[in-house]
Formats: C-alpha cells, structure tokens, sequence
C-alpha cells in the first residue's frame, strides 16, 4: 500500500497531473501532436492490414478444403499458379490403407468480360467433380447440381466489387446471366451466387465441374494433368502415419501436405519469399519512425520550451525523477491519444476497404495490440532521447 | 564585528572563508573572496549591492543550487561543501525561493501553482488546497485563483511566486528582488509578511534588494562589493545604493 501510495505520488496523478495539464494548455500543439502520431499508427495498422489480408486472401481457398491430405507439384510456388501433374499420380494413393477417396481439382485463372456490360476481369476457376464436397461453402454445395449441366458456373460475390459487383448485381436482379472468355473463344453461364473472397491475383472466384473448367481454361489445363489432389482418409486411419507412406510412394515428385501445412506453406510464401512480405513490414517500419520523429520533435520543442520551469522546479526541491516522469507522462499521453482516433478510423477504412476489394481486412486484437504497444514503445524511445534535454534545466540559472 | 564562531542554534546560514570562482586555469575568475557572514533565525537579512558584485552567485550557494568549492557554508544546520546531490535537494526543500523573473509554471492556474510546490511538504491534498488558498488570500488574490500567469499583471504574478515560496513554511526564504514589481503597499505588505512568517516559525528571510524602502525594515544588512561582504548600518546602505 505504502509503495502504491510512493509510486502514486511520484507519477503525481492524483489531483494535479502535470504533464496533461502542460499538454492542455497548448491545444493546438497538442493536436498537432496527436494528428502526427495517429497518422504514423494509421500508417502502421494499413501496412499490417493489408500483409494480414494478403496471408488470409491466398489461404481462404485452402482453408475451405474439406480433406485430410494435399498433393500438390512442388513446382507450385503460390497459390497463384499451379504446376500441373498427372492425375494418374493421385489414384496411386488409392492403394494406400487408410485411404478412403481421391478428388482431383482444376485451379487456373481466365480473363472473362460481359459484351456490353461487365469489364475484363481476372476469375480463378476451381475445378471438380459435381457430384463431390470439396469445400466447406454451403451456397457451393446446395448449388453443385446446377454444375453438372456443361458451361454452368457458380459466382463469387465477394470480388473486387468495381470489377465482379455488377455481376452479382445482374443476377440478384435479372437471374443467370451470360459471360464469355476475353479471347471470345467460349462463353459461359453464371447460375449462383456464393461467398469465398478474392484474392491479389484474381479478382473473383467461379465454381465449375471439370468438363467446364478445362474448356473454359485449355490449354493452360488439360484433361488428366491436374492442379490439386485432395486425399480423404479412413475415420480411423492415422494421418501422419498414410501422410509418411504417400511421402515414400511419391518421393520428390509431389509433396503430401495436410491442410494446415499447405497454409503455413502459402503464408510463409507471401510474407517471406515474395516482395509484398518486405514492402509491407517496411511500410510498419516506415510509419514507425514517422511516428517516432515527431513524438521526437514534439517532446524535445516541449522540453525546450518548459526548460526554465523545469530548472525552477528542480531549484525548489523536485527531484529529476519527478520531471522525467513528467516529460514521459507527455509522451504516453501523447500515444494514448493518438492511438485510440487512429484505430476507429483504421477499423471504418478496414470496413471500407474489405467492401471495395473483396479481401477480408479485419481490426483482430493482435493487430491492436501490436500497433498499440509499438506506437506506446516509440513514443517511450522518442521522448528518452528529448530528456537528454532536460541535463540543460540548470537550478542554478534560475537567479 | 561579526563573531564567526562555529554555527550556534540560531545561526540558518554560517559562511566561512567562502570562495567562488568560474572558469578554470588561466580563465579562473574569483567571484567571491574569503566571505565570512552569517544570517540569524527570526531575522530579515538584507544583501544589497551593485550588479556583477556576486550576490547572483552567492544566492545560489546558498541555496544549495550550485557546489560549494573553497570555504565553509552551513545552511540550516547542514555543511554544503562536499554535500552530494541528495543533500543539496534536502536542503532545497527547506527553502522558499522568490525570483524576480517570477518562474511560474505557464500551464498552471495561480492555485496550482502554489499546491504544486505544496506537494514535498503536504501529502494530503485537501490540506494542500486550503493551505494554498490561505496563502494566496494573504498575498490578495483569492479573486485570481483560477486565472492563468500569463493572465496576470506583472504585480499581482510576484505575489503569486511569493505565496508559492511561503505556503510550505520554508525555515529559510531566499529572495531576489521580491518587490521590484511591487507597488509602495504591496512592497510592504510583502516585507511585513515575510517579517511575520519569521517571527512565527523562527525562520529566516534572506533579501537581495536595490529598494531603499526596505531598509528600515531589515534586521541586519550585508553589503556585498566586489565579491566582498561587509556588514552595513541603514545609513551607509542608503548611501551606497542611491550612489
């Protein structure tokens, strides 16, 4: 209780807070101050936003999967291009005990456009038999009937809304609706709606059934050479135990990967081999030290300006310690409330943003926590490096 | 004469042989030379001379803002030669600092900046804000609680800087000029209650000061020449400042 009522009296916040009054007092530094800050951790909150998007847009698809294991080229380095293999390979893993079923998938991606209407877009096409479950989308499986019948695809509404939105809105309006391949070669018919996301490298998502899809995307697929092999196991097989048999069946020509694996596989693509993982974590550094520049700025002009009361007060008996924790009292202040606009702003662009773009963009509490505590960190460093200033609060000058 | 005995109970200031210079080598400059003084509880002490003669540096000193080098200086019981930083802030809150730039702190209102110096000698803050308003009551600004020192006239912001000084009931009171801002009554009113605060808690009231009206109000007068300090009558002080 004792050492409450030291610490109390030493952060001096019980009936006269120094520091929020120094702050008050000059309203128009203050917002400055604050607009600065707030701007820096906005900075912070896009970057992390859009890398935290990015890792779920790739990985959605394959979060949607419903298997145990994956075969996959290991040629394929994101899930924006496939390697092909054979077919053939994935029945090979019906030999296997434990194993119970094989589903071979078709992912490519097609430019497709509305003569007269929608404008050339970029469409990943997933490919499969109609008559399986292959994703965990309840609009796809009551809907996967309607796949059977050739050129009939289903449509993802939650695409880049200036690109794919009028399809969706055609639809909702005026039912099925006709769209043709950018080459004109083929045309095909949009019949139902369901919600995946898009991703950076397509703008929407169609369901289709094999036949349909290695029309729409020949030759870049062909029949027998496909993109995905799903392996569905016995309830009671152990799948680390089939996952180390198929490993030695295929050796170096595929990798056998459960769902989770391939996930780590995507994201760790994105946020460590391509160029977006880089350009993302050096926008956080960037606002990062934006940010630290100015609460540097800020404290050291404050520290300057109140230099003489702070020599007056160290001349009349306050400790040091007293008038340090009264310049870093301004600079958590200073964090705090630059912090809280600056997440409400950045959770309406998040909502915005998701609106627009079709990728998932989400205020999670790790993010909060992250820029929260860099943005309180940097305003710590920043106003450790303006005390040195207050070595000039000479009690000494004050006669 | 002055007996320099060792300090006795009513002795708050003692200096012995006190020297102070700036500057090192041949740059050495000695601003005070071998002082002997001292001040007495209970008493006004005036310290009086022309600009450049040392008082500045004599005041901080005293007032345990700056090392003693040469010499000896007790203040309130307390050997400063050789006292480290904790010391010399101990000593500090003994005493009550008037300046007469003011020093106030800007973002505060007149109330808080005399509670604000409360805070080392008053933990309960209630007690700290009826002390405060008493004070300032006494200096004749109770209307001006809430007002900001930029909000002050040039008087009325000395007072406020007096009651910051006075409200803790400092056992020594170090001013520099405190009513060159001040009006013939408001001069006065403030010399008798420094004069009062003496005689109540057995203080003492060290003046640096070029107003003649305060000499007749003053217990003992050094003057200070030079870098030296001579003990003076009234009239000899009134002599040396109207010249």
């Amino acid at each position: 209780m004792k050492s409450v009522r030291r610490l109390s009296a030493l952060i001096n916040l019980h009936d006269l807070p120094l520091a929020w009054l120094q702050l008050k007092r000059q309203p128009v530094r203050y917002l400055v101050a604050v607009t600065g800050i707030g701007f820096a951790a906005l900075l912070m909150f896009m970057q992390l936003g859009f890398q935290s998007g990015l890792l779920r847009s790739a990985t959605t698809f394959y979060q949607a999967l419903e298997t145990d294991l994956i075969l996959i080229n290991p040629a394929t380095v994101n899930s924006g291009s496939y390697q092909q293999f054979p077919q053939s390979l994935l029945y090979q893993a019906l030999g296997i005990e434990g194993v119970s079923d094989t589903i071979p998938l078709y992912v490519t991606n097609i430019n497709a456009q509305q003569l007269g209407g929608v404008k050339p877009t970029s469409l990943r096409v997933i490919g499969f038999d109609p008559n399986q479950t292959i994703l965990d989308v309840p609009a796809i499986n009551d809907q996967r009937d309607l796949l059977k019948t050739p050129n009939f695809v289903l449509f993802d509404k939650l695409g880049l809304s200036i690109k794919t939105g009028p399809v969706a809105k055609q639809f909702s309006d005026d039912g099925p609706l006709e769209l043709i391949l950018s080459n004109y070669s083929r045309s095909f018919r949009v019949m139902g709606l369901f919600k995946l996301g898009s991703t950076f490298v397509a703008d929407s998502n169609l369901i289709a059934s094999q036949a349909t899809a290695l029309e729409l995307a020949f030759p870049q697929v062909t029949l027998g050479e496909i993109s995905l092999g799903l392996i569905r196991l016995d309830p009671s097989a152990n799948i680390s135990q089939v996952q180390n048999y198929l490993r030695s069946l295929y050796g170096d020509q595929l990798q056998v990967l459960t769902k989770d694996e391939l996930i780590t596989q995507e994201r760790n693509y994105w946020n460590n081999v391509s160029s977006f993982g880089v350009i993302f974590g050096f926008g956080t550094i960037m606002g990062l030290l934006v940010g630290g520049v100015v609460v540097y700025q800020v404290l050291y002009t404050d520290v300057s300006d109140h230099l003489k009361e702070y020599a007056t007060l160290k001349a009349m008996g306050f400790s040091n310690q007293f008038i340090l924790m009264v310049v870093i009292q301004e600079s958590i202040l200073l964090a705090v409330s630059a912090f809280i606009p600056a997440t409400l702003l950045s959770a309406a662009l998040y909502a915005g943003l998701t609106a627009v773009s079709g990728i998932r963009l989400e205020m999670t509490a790790d993010k909060t926590l992250l820029v929260g505590s860099l943005t309180i960190g940097l305003c710590a460093v920043a106003s450790a490096i303006a005390i040195r200033k207050l070595q000039d609060a000479d009690p000494a000058s004050v006669f | 004469m002055i007996d320099m005995q060792d300090p006795s109970p009513s002795d708050v200031i003692v200096a012995k042989g006190l020297t102070h210079s700036y500057g090192e080598g041949e740059l050495k400059n000695e601003i005070l030379h071998q002082l002997d003084f001292r001040v007495l509880a209970k008493e006004v002490t005036l310290l009086v001379g022309p600009s450049g003669s040392g008082k500045s540096t004599l005041l901080t000193l005293i007032g345990a803002l700056r090392s003693v080098e040469t010499g000896s200086l007790h203040v309130l019981g307390r050997q400063l030669l050789g006292a480290s930083e904790n010391e010399l802030m101990a000593i500090r809150r003994r005493i009550g600092f008037i300046f007469q730039s003011h020093n106030l702190v800007a973002s505060l209102t007149v109330l808080q900046n005399v509670q604000l110096l409360l805070q080392l000698a008053e933990p309960d803050p209630k007690l700290r804000q009826e002390r405060a308003k008493a004070m300032l009551d006494a200096v004749g600004l109770s209307a001006r609680l809430h007002h900001f020192p930029d909000e002050l006239s040039g008087g009325q912001r000395q007072r406020v800087a007096i009651a910051r000084a006075l409200a803790p009931e400092p056992d020594l009171v170090l001013a520099d000029e405190p009513t060159a801002s001040l009006d013939s009554k408001s001069g006065q009113d403030v010399v008798e209650l420094l004069g009062d605060l003496c005689r109540r808690r057995s203080s003492a009231v060290l003046l640096v000061t070029h107003d003649l009206r305060l000499l007749k109000d003053a217990d003992r007068i050094w003057g200070i020449e030079d870098g030296r300090i001579h003990p003076w009558e009234e009239e000899e002080a009134k002599h040396n400042l109207s010249h």
